[in-house]
Formats: C-alpha cells, sequence, structure tokens
C-alpha cells in the first residue's frame, strides 16, 4: 500500500532529524535508511530531500561536512546539531500527542 | 562510475541549477546531487540494468528538476537582516536630527553648515555601504595581513606628516581632512578579523598577537587618542577571546594590561585625581571636576520631555561630537534618552544575534569586531555623557558630527548587513574538501 504524500508533508523534518539523531549520514544513505525502516513505504522523489536538508542546515539545526578519500566518491555528510536535537524532542511530543489523538477516534482495536 | 560527462545526467543538474538564482551554491548542489545519483546508477547497475536505463531510473527516481531546483532556491536565497538595518536607520535619523538642532540654534556659530556637510557624508557613506553589502566580503580575508601592515604605515605616516586639529591628527587629501586615527580600529578590526580565523594559540602565537595589539596602541598613544585605543583594545580582546584562545592567555594579557594601567595612573598623582573626578566632581567644581559639573546639571536640568532648543551656548565644549548625548537628553528630555539607550541595546543584541546564525568564521569574527567597537562606542560616550564614567571620551556611533566617523560606522554596517546576506549563500565549510573533515 502506498501512502497518501500529503500525509508524510508534515513529519518529514521529524524523519530526517530522528535519522540524524542516530549517527551523520549522506542523503544517499538517508533514503535507504528509510525505506528500509519503513519497508518501502516512504519512497518519495529523492530529490526533495536535498532542500529540506539545506533548509535545516541555514537553521542550524543540522550541519553538514564534506568527506572521503581521494579518488573515491566526496560525500556531503550531514549531522544534527544541538539546535536540531532540541527541536527533534519538540517536534516527537507534538507526534506522539497527534498520533495517539487520532488513534483513539479513528482506532479500532488499539489499546 | 562517473556519470560527469554524462548528457542526461548534466542536463538534469544544469536544469536543477537553473532555478537557483545564486550561482555560487550551484557546485556544491550538483557534486551532491551527483553522487546521489552515482549511487543509484551503480546499485541498479549490480542488479543488471545497462547503465543508460539504470540512469534513466535513476532521473525519475530523483524527481522534476524543476520542483527540486526551485525548492533549492527557497533555501539558498540572499538575506536582509531588516531589524538591524532599520535599527541603524533610526539612529541614524535621530543623529541627522540632533546635528540639526545644534547647528539651527547656532551652537556652533564658526562651524557653518553642519548638517549639510553630515547628509553629504551619510550620502556617501550610505551608497559606500551598499557597496558592500553586495560585495563578497570573504575576499577580504586573504588581504587581512596587507590590510592591518597599510593601515600600520599610514598610521606612523600620519604621525610625522599628519594636519594637527584641536589636538587630533588628521591626513590631509587635499581638500578633505581624514581623521585616519578615529578609522583605523575599524580597520584593524577587519584584518583581526581574518587573522584570528586560523591562529594557533600557543605561546608564539600569543606572542604575535600580542605585538598585533601593541603597535597600534603605541601609535594611539603617542597621538593622545584615547577613543581610537580603547576601541582597539576592545575589539582586539573580544576577537581574540572569541577565536579560541584560551581563558588563562586573554585574563593573562589583559591583567598585565590592567597592572600597566594602574601603574601608569599612580605614577602621576593628576591622573589618579582625573580619572576619579567623575565620582564626586563637587570636590573641585571649578577645575578638574568643571565639565563633569556641567554634564551632572545638563542632565539633572533635562526633565523628563526635555527642554527644547533652549541649550546654553559655551556651557558645554564639543556638543557635537564628545558631548552630544548631554545635549540629546538635555534637549529631548530623560524619556528620550531612556528611548534611545533601548534602541542602542536592541541594535547590539541584534548584532550578536547575527553573529550567531554565521557559520563562516570570518564572517562572525567581523561582525563580532564591529559589534564590539560600535557597542563600545555607542555605551562608553553615554555613560560618559551621563556622568557615570571617567573623562576618556569616544565619539557616539551614528551620531556625533564627523564625515570620517559616519563614513566607517556606515562601512561597518554595509559589511555586517553583508555578511549576513550571504548566509544561506555560502556552505558552511567553504569548498568540498577531499580529506576527512574533524568534526
Amino acid at each position: 500500500m502506498q501512502v497518501n504524500k500529503e500525509l508524510l508533508k508534515g513529519s518529514t523534518v521529524t524523519l530526517v532529524l530522528s535519522l540524524l539523531d542516530r549517527q551523520p549520514m549522506y542523503g544517499y544513505e538517508m533514503i535507504k535508511e528509510m525505506e528500509k525502516l519503513s519497508d518501502g513505504i516512504f519512497a518519495f522523489k529523492e530529490g526533495t530531500l536535498y532542500p529540506i536538508l539545506h533548509a535545516l542546515e541555514s537553521e542550524g539545526l543540522v550541519e553538514a561536512f564534506w568527506m572521503g578519500e581521494e579518488g573515491a566518491r566526496r560525500r556531503k555528510y550531514y549531522r544534527i546539531t544541538g539546535a536540531g536535537k532540541r527541536r527533534l524532542r519538540e517536534k516527537r511530543a507534538e507526534w506522539n500527542l497527534f498520533s495517539s489523538s487520532v488513534n483513539r477516534i479513528i482506532g479500532e482495536g488499539i489499546l | 562510475m562517473n556519470l560527469e560527462k554524462q548528457a542526461e545526467v548534466t542536463a538534469y543538474l544544469d536544469a536543477v541549477c537553473a532555478h537557483v538564482r545564486y550561482r555560487e551554491v550551484h557546485e556544491q548542489i550538483q557534486l551532491e546531487l551527483l553522487s546521489h545519483i552515482e549511487s543509484l546508477v551503480e546499485e541498479q547497475v549490480a542488479e543488471g540494468e545497462s547503465e543508460q536505463a539504470a540512469i534513466q531510473k535513476a532521473l525519475r527516481q530523483m524527481g522534476d528538476a524543476v520542483v527540486v531546483g526551485k525548492q533549492l532556491h527557497k533555501t539558498h536565497q540572499p538575506r536582509t537582516e531588516w531589524g538591524l538595518f532599520g535599527l541603524v536607520a533610526l539612529i541614524v535619523s535621530i543623529g541627522m536630527l540632533t546635528i540639526y538642532s545644534i547647528q539651527a540654534q547656532g551652537l556652533l556659530g564658526h562651524f557653518a553648515a553642519l548638517f549639510q556637510k553630515s547628509l553629504l557624508w551619510l550620502f556617501i557613506g550610505t551608497a559606500l555601504a551598499t557597496c558592500l553589502y553586495y560585495y563578497d566580503y570573504r575576499k577580504l580575508k586573504k588581504h587581512a595581513g596587507r590590510i592591518y601592515g597599510i593601515v600600520i604605515l599610514v598610521l606612523v605616516l600620519s604621525h610625522f606628516t599628519g594636519v594637527q586639529v584641536n589636538g587630533k591628527t588628521f591626513v590631509s587629501l587635499g581638500m578633505v581632512q581624514i581623521d585616519f586615527i578615529g578609522i583605523s580600529p575599524y580597520l584593524l578590526t577587519v584584518a583581526l578579523a581574518g587573522l584570528f580565523c586560523k591562529w594557533t594559540w600557543d605561546t608564539v602565537g600569543v606572542a604575535k598577537a600580542f605585538g598585533l595589539l601593541m603597535l597600534p596602541l603605541v601609535i594611539y598613544y603617542m597621538n593622545f587618542d584615547k577613543g581610537a585605543f580603547l576601541l582597539y583594545l576592545v575589539a582586539f580582546f573580544l576577537l581574540m577571546t572569541l577565536s579560541g584562545a584560551k581563558r588563562y592567555q586573554w585574563l593573562g594579557m589583559a591583567s598585565a594590561f590592567g597592572g600597566f594601567f594602574a601603574l601608569f595612573l599612580l605614577s602621576e598623582p593628576y591622573r589618579m585625581k582625573r580619572m576619579f573626578t567623575f565620582l564626586n566632581p563637587y570636590a573641585d567644581p571649578k577645575g578638574a571636576g568643571w565639565l563633569h559639573v556641567q554634564i551632572h546639571e545638563t542632565i539633572a536640568s533635562a526633565g523628563w520631555w526635555g527642554q527644547g532648543f533652549t541649550f546654553p551656548a559655551h556651557w558645554l565644549p564639543e556638543v557635537h561630537t564628545d558631548m552630544i548625548f548631554p545635549y540629546m537628553v538635555y534637549t529631548f528630555g530623560w524619556v528620550f534618552g531612556a528611548i534611545f539607550l533601548v534602541t542602542v541595546l536592541m541594535l547590539l543584541y541584534r548584532m550578536a544575534a547575527t553573529a550567531r546564525v554565521i557559520k563562516e568564521p570570518f564572517g562572525r569574527n567581523l561582525i563580532h569586531g564591529f559589534t564590539g567597537i560600535i557597542g563600545f562606542g555607542l555605551l562608553w560616550n553615554m555613560l560618559n555623557g551621563s556622568g557615570l564614567a571617567p573623562g576618556y571620551y569616544v565619539a557616539l556611533p551614528f551620531i556625533s558630527y564627523g564625515g570620517s566617523q559616519l563614513l566607517i560606522n556606515l562601512v561597518a554596517t554595509g559589511l555586517v548587513l553583508g555578511v549576513f546576506r550571504r548566509k544561506d549563500l555560502i556552505p558552511s565549510d567553504g569548498r568540498p574538501s577531499l580529506s576527512p573533515e574533524k568534526t
């Protein structure tokens, strides 16, 4: 089953920050990880990840650095900052409230 | 895999960048997207696809180049710090109004057309600031050492050949006389901002920094320019502290300085007396305390809403420069003085906040240095002008009369706004590097 894109929109920032909270990653790695963790549900247009990352960078929530040995591919890695971690905490709390409320209304058999 | 030369891939990358107006970020975006596409293609090829098919599939997976490009453009736009701009504009307007009223009252009869001259300098300064706003300030960084050298050279030359006006040394350029000493702390701040970007704060580094500190100070001292002396001192210690010097290093240097200053004061009784006269000016109201008494009475008689345009002629010296704050309070009132103080604090807060969002070290240093210099000038002048500090006077930035002063403060503002403007145009660590970066 596919998930409506509109549903995904509000949570991309939370998803991206959650991934980077575990370890620094580059874009391709993040897409793969997201696919794996969501069992392929989050397969969106990959190019649109970069505007999100760049916006987070200019807000100071993540920072970027280039890495790669000579000869090998140079990659732009992203890592979460202190401000990013704070934002993630807020976003998580918001999400928990939202999802539990939605579940209470539409949920069947949810304990 | 190397797809840089693949027509389809290049076309895609170009299509993305066509929507990103600022060219400086193109290279970074292309490199980043290219590496993503290459990974995708590699994966497909490993699964047995032909390279051509894999490329097409990868590009489809990336999504519409127009959409990606437009979204990236939204992020990489020049930014204007309108708050900072507005506050400076407000303070400059207050300055122009004050200068106009001083002139209209004829308080400096011999000094004709004070306001018109200020207006001219405001015009020139705004034009220069606008140029610097668009200028890529990072280019100044590699000239930091040269800037320092040239400033010192001109300072030394002006010490020997400059024109003396009212005890101040000016550099004469035909028609105009430039208060080069007055503007030099700003120029040296630019130099230090660059030099301290990658300074190694070991023993040799500290010794070298000490040289950078002392050279201008000696010249300022020989020219009796306390204002420039204090401004440079503040800018130096601020930049030293914020660019990685250890606490014991700057504390050590500062306390050596403090000790030297204490010795300097104690060696001559009149210096001690002068230093602390402001605490009790009425002990010697006709002598050392005279100016402080005048200031006290000016401030005390201002009232909440001011005395209007009734400031007595010759009541205070230098009402158009060092003593402009008591004039303002007397004329426009305590409420106005308080509002002015709040405006100044807002400006400084704004500048400090601006520095915090700049990741590029030279730009951040520039803003920090100018915040220190302008902030110290504003607060110190107001303290002195309220009789709350010993009489080591500095001009009130943006307000005091003086072409060079107005010009350099506007130029500094232009640079600060220019740094902020480029905050999202510059990748955080400059060019992509080949070696792993340290965290």
